[in-house]
């Protein structure tokens, strides 16, 4: 083989810390285990004690990065399958306008109409979807570009469902404090859940589809149907998390469509690393109080999470998450080729 | 009747006027250039300020808009989308962003509501038959119908054109004969550019100069891809006649402001029959291996 | 006795654009059986076992399956009940582990169903799985990643994840490409077990020595037609098998041809004294993920040569094209930015006594190598005259109108079909289009991949005499084949690649004299 002469290249190796605890004897040491919980439970921590510190105003911030969270956690969702939604606000709108509708027109409590709205916007925005799923990767990212531009100018220009008004008057969703915690603990189960299915078989596939999916076809397995499934998955998250902010403004109206719904979602798990989910939640905890933070600015702001994103994509594409854990769990030395 | 004829004509050239750039750029480097509408906008606002701020006649405020414009898109291809080429998610969220990024930067600056616009270039109208139309419109017709017949010579008879039909067709093979696939790529997008900035010079005097209108093209350049089939120089003439004459009609017998639901009709209709567009390749079954 | 017949084709046709990729091909399986399916590279093997698999969908025909028709179904339903195959570039997932990859079968709700067991088991069931493949279950060896795996396991790794299917008819697409000797030997009897189990295999091979010993009946392709059938034996003495392995008798002949310029061979060298060498490659050597494809290739190409590169198929032909010409590193880009395979080069190139290695086959075109890639592409939706043009993108409308007319005098069926598309010529007609396309490039180094694959023996000769044309006006060529017969009259100088390695070089008559290249390329 000819010699290089000497070229080097990065290597990375684990921590000393992380292999020790990697298995149950991590039990035996404090340390270890300090290692192994302290990154997840400080979140959580942190999670219960803020709004018990945060005055009324940053209270409703707490929720907006809630639901963003909830958004961007269906985003993650999609693209560990391969589908990059650039319309998060088509779940969110229907989400919300399902709810408000509903809510105001057959006077449902929102104890029903969240599930229902849940439940009957993924029906609706997979029947819509469905058909995308054996095309080709960007066609996905067109349609749902364009569809609920689409529908809030449809709304906007037949006056339907309130037309540009919208419909106010909605049922709140309680008092400040369950506001707040319902929209932490919706979070954080989301989160949860979807990590646990990430790690699980059902999530070992889909990302197989994402990486081959002619591979997983000869596997046996019908790609379309589980790209479909992670649809009604995604789109019932969004949905719920649409449903969740038409309850907690008490109205819903085109704005509900608005881009700050695709594009927030977008940033903030390119912020925190695509593929994690807690990066997700991480750059949704970063952007939208920044964001709240920089309302002065108008449409300013929006032109600002641009400039992040496309700063995150190009020169850290892996996100805060995934390089702060590297850090966390390796080291980095270089080695002779 | 006559009417509905000229003017589904018309519109329907003023869609192919949007959709061309996305097209062609699409067709040429496989990007989907999202920041198409915010191209369209900023090729009509530096027009605008060419003549306003700078005093310069319509025409050279015209010209160097469109070669501003090349620029941007050849800067953004070679400063940004090379680093990402490839990787998907990269490519669709960057143009996006990049064109959410103008429109709102333009909104900012107070490119909104009913304060600016571009002056038609010859005032007055004619009539033909009963149907009255004005120059401006005419003028669109004309030229789109002419810039179409202009870039299939450029792409079938010029050496860039040539390459263009190479990457576009066997990017490898192109390679191997010497068709550097980066600088086509920047090429097209340098051309897509130039060619949003010629729609909203020939179309934007028809109307308001207002950054939401950059989303209004974005969307009606994308449906005309889904609508006719990415790839196809067909499909997108037959979506925008389609999706033209249709909305005439709409607005004619139903109310303008129901003209919104003919684009949205179009994609849930084409979903559901044919999701690969009229014309799009169906390439299911054979990219199965 | 019908239930004994597994699988039935019957007349399946498929085509692309104007070639033939399967042409009538009709046979049956019968339960338990190992049939092998041989023929030259391009006939149409790995297409028909794509159509029985359902990843391309005939043109015509049908494909009945244990009495059911199965032709045009998804893949993913015809894998679920019961055939199962391995990808000729192994697909696999390079970021998880061995057993995960296997795993994901395992996922499928058809498998389940086939194979039982329960939810919680399917880590121990992949475990046990790969132990049976020589994936040793108590070391660390099922749990490393695939990509770090070497190539030997990775084969077997595909195999494993085939099987997990719990097939009744298995098809193999190259399993021994790549592999080792040892490794060879170390698979065969799995596969002697899995048939006496029960298992109906159809294996694609072109090692045929190894193939044989397994394989109790063998049909052989070419141009996309069945043209024989029967016990190895049988099917190796048949003239028409021969001639379409070796390549025809060649009808070039090797006196002075055209114009009565001198011939292309050892005269000619004695009249030019000064032969700069043109090409220099040293220490060629390349890495797909952890598969050797070139091993420590060196070799020389001097000015106005013919030199030709035997070699059967992944003997690593195209790599070196692929690595001279520059497209390799256009490859690895593309790769690395994926995220995908890990394409290593080392080694150095030099064009012209300036190196090259570094440079892009852009930068290469340029200075004046050019390469007609295998399996002659052309732009489909252009017509002959657009894709010259194309071809000349570089330089002025002058020179490539007179370029043409130069190629059209090699070529003068070109003439007669420059409005015709890309796509609907035939396969002939394409490979002397893409060598026109490489010449409007004006090239002083032509590199031609496999030009003489697929085509009829009359065309080859055509071909081959195109190449002397060539050569005369100045040209030198490199031209790596299969077929040694009609390459052999063509060419001065000859190396024989073998899995990668350099194995033999020397002047055309060494080469014709050599005992094992007679045996292996020449058939004697």
């Amino acid at each position: 083989m000819a010699d290089n002469g000497g070229s080097y290249r990065k290597e990375r190796v684990d921590r000393g810390i992380k292999a020790r605890s990697d298995s149950v004897y991590a039990i035996a040491s404090f340390r270890d285990l300090s290692y192994l919980l302290l990154p997840r439970f400080l979140p959580l921590l942190v999670a219960f004690i803020l709004p018990l510190i945060v005055g009324d105003y940053w209270g409703k911030v707490l929720v907006y990065a809630a639901v963003f969270g909830i958004l961007a956690l269906s985003w993650d969702f999609l693209a560990s399958c391969g589908l990059f939604s650039l319309g998060q606000a088509l779940f969110f709108g229907i989400g919300a306008y399902l709810a408000g509708a509903f809510n105001y027109y057959l006077h449902w409590p929102i104890y029903a109409t969240i599930p229902a709205a849940s439940v009957g916007g993924a029906l609706l925005c997979t029947a819509l979807l469905a058909p995308v799923m054996r095309l080709r990767g960007v066609y996905f990212a067109m349609i749902t570009l364009v569809l609920p531009m689409l529908f809030s100018r449809l709304i906007v220009a037949t006056k339907v469902i309130g037309g540009s008004h919208g419909i106010t008057n909605l049922t709140p969703l309680g008092s400040r404090w369950f506001t707040i915690y319902f929209a932490l603990l919706a979070l954080f189960v989301c989160l949860f859940v979807f990590r646990r299915i990430m790690a699980q078989d059902y999530g070992l596939v889909l990302s197989a589809i994402r990486d081959d999916d002619r591979a997983v076809m000869s596997a046996a397995i019908n790609i379309f149907w589980r790209k479909v499934q992670a649809l009604f998955i995604a789109s019932g998250v969004g949905c719920f998390a649409g449903a969740l902010m038409c309850h907690n403004y008490q109205f819903v109206g085109p704005s509900a469509f608005a881009l700050d719904y695709s594009l927030m979602p977008l940033a903030a798990t390119a912020l925190g690393g695509p593929g994690s989910f807690v990066g997700a939640v991480l750059g949704s905890a970063v952007l939208v109080p920044l964001s709240e933070a920089l309302r002065a600015f108008g449409g300013l702001r929006i032109a600002f999470y641009c400039l992040i994103l496309m700063a995150c994509i190009i020169v850290l594409p892996e996100g805060i998450f995934h390089y702060m854990a590297r850090k966390y769990h390796r080291f980095e030395r270089m080695v002779k080729v | 009747m006559l009417s509905l004829l000229i003017y589904g004509l018309i519109q329907s050239v003023i869609l192919v006027l949007y959709a061309y750039g996305f097209s062609l750029v699409y067709g040429i480097s496989g990007i989907a250039n999202f920041a198409h509408g915010g191209i369209y906008i900023l090729g009509g606002f530096m027009t605008w300020c060419f003549m306003n701020a700078l005093g310069l006649p319509y025409f050279l405020s015209a010209i160097f808009s469109v070669i501003l414009m090349g620029l941007l898109g050849f800067g953004l291809y070679w400063g940004l989308l090379l680093r990402i080429r490839g990787i998907v998610l990269s490519e669709v969220v960057v143009t996006f962003v990049a064109g959410i990024a103008i429109l709102e930067i333009l909104a900012w600056k107070g490119l909104y509501g009913f304060y600016y616009n571009l002056p038609v270039f010859v005032k007055g109208g004619i009539s033909l038959g009963d149907v009255a139309i004005d120059y401006q419109r005419l003028f669109a017709l004309g030229s789109g119908i002419a810039l179409a017949g202009l870039l299939w010579a450029f792409v079938h008879h010029t050496r860039m054109g040539l390459s263009f039909r190479g990457i576009a067709q066997d990017e490898r093979t192109a390679l191997s004969l010497g068709i550097e696939s980066d600088w086509v790529g920047a090429l097209s997008l340098a051309i897509g550019s130039s060619l949003a900035a010629v729609a909203a010079i020939l179309v934007l005097p028809l109307g308001v100069l207002e950054a939401n209108i950059g989303y209004d093209v974005l969307i009606y350049a994308v449906t005309v891809a889904i609508v006719g089939g990415l790839e196809s120089g067909f499909g997108m003439i037959a979506a925008s006649l389609i999706i033209g004459f249709g909305q005439i009609a709409v607005a004619r017998y139903i109310g303008s402001s129901w003209m919104i639901i003919v684009p949205l009709g179009a994609i849930v209709l084409i979903l559901a029959i044919r999701p690969s567009g009229l014309f799009g390749s169906f390439k299911e079954l054979e990219e199965r291996i | 006795m019908d239930e004994e017949i597994i699988l039935k084709v019957e007349d399946l046709r498929k085509h692309f654009g104007g070639v033939m990729a399967t042409s009538d091909v009709s046979f049956r399986l019968r339960r338990g059986e190992f049939l092998g399916l041989i023929g030259p590279n391009g006939s149409g093997k790995t297409t028909l076992v794509n159509l029985i698999t359902g990843f391309i969908r005939p043109d015509a025909g049908r494909i009945i399956y244990k009495g059911k028709d199965i032709t045009g179904k998804m893949p993913y339903t015809i894998a679920g009940m019961g055939i199962a195959r391995t990808f000729q570039m192994v697909r696999l997932f390079y970021n998880l582990a061995a057993y995960k990859n296997i795993i994901i079968p395992l996922c499928s709700p058809r498998v389940q169903a086939r194979r039982g067991g329960k939810y919680g088991e399917r880590d121990d069931m992949a475990v046990e799985l790969l132990d049976e493949f020589g994936f040793e279950r108590n070391s660390y060896v099922p749990y490393k990643a695939a990509g770090s795996l070497p190539h030997g396991y990775l084969k077997r790794l595909d195999l494993a994840r085939a099987m997990a299917l719990r097939p009744d008819l298995l098809l193999l697409d190259e399993l021994f490409s790549g592999m080792s000797m040892s490794e060879v030997a170390a698979t065969l009897p799995l596969l002697e077990k899995l048939s006496e189990e029960g298992l109906s295999i159809i294996m694609v091979e072109h090692r045929l020595k190894e193939l044989f010993r397994v394989a109790r009946r063998v049909i052989v392709l070419n141009f996309g037609q069945k043209i024989a059938e029967g016990s190895p034996e049988e099917v190796m003495k048949s003239e028409a098998v021969a001639s379409a392995y070796l390549g025809s008798e060649s009808d070039v002949p090797e006196s002075p041809s055209v114009e009565g310029t001198p011939a292309v061979s050892g005269e000619a060298e004695k009249e030019r004294p000064e032969k700069r060498p043109m090409l220099e490659v040293s220490n060629l050597t390349v890495y797909f993920e952890n598969a050797l494809a070139l091993n420590d290739v060196s070799l020389g190409v001097e000015e106005n040569e013919i030199v030709g590169i035997l070699g059967s198929n992944s003997s690593g032909k195209t790599s070196l094209m692929n690595t001279v010409s520059g497209l390799i590193l256009d490859m690895k880009k593309k790769e690395d930015r994926r995220g995908g395979e890990r394409i290593s080069v080392y080694g150095e190139v030099v064009f012209k006594g300036k190196r090259i290695t570094g440079l892009g086959p852009v930068e290469r075109v340029r200075r004046g190598l050019a390469l007609c890639r295998e399996r002659h592409p052309v732009f489909r939706d252009s017509d002959v005259m657009e894709n010259l043009r194309i071809a000349g993108n570089r330089h002025k409308s002058g020179e490539v109108k007179d370029s043409i007319a130069l190629v059209f005098e090699i070529f003068p069926h070109l003439k007669y079909i420059r409005k015709r598309k890309g796509g609907l010529l035939s396969g002939g007609e394409q490979q002397m289009l893409v060598i026109a396309m490489a010449l409007v490039t004006r090239p002083e180094l032509l590199l031609l991949d496999e030009p003489l694959l697929g085509l009829s023996p009359l065309l080859q000769s055509n071909v081959a005499e195109a190449m002397k044309d060539i050569s005369l006006r100045g040209v030198t060529l490199m031209v790596t084949e299969q077929f040694a017969r009609p390459l052999l009259p063509v060419i001065n100088r000859g190396y024989v690649l073998e899995n990668g390695i350099l194995v033999m070089g020397g002047s055309r008559q060494e080469l014709e004299e050599n005992p094992e290249v007679r045996a292996s390329y020449l058939g004697a």
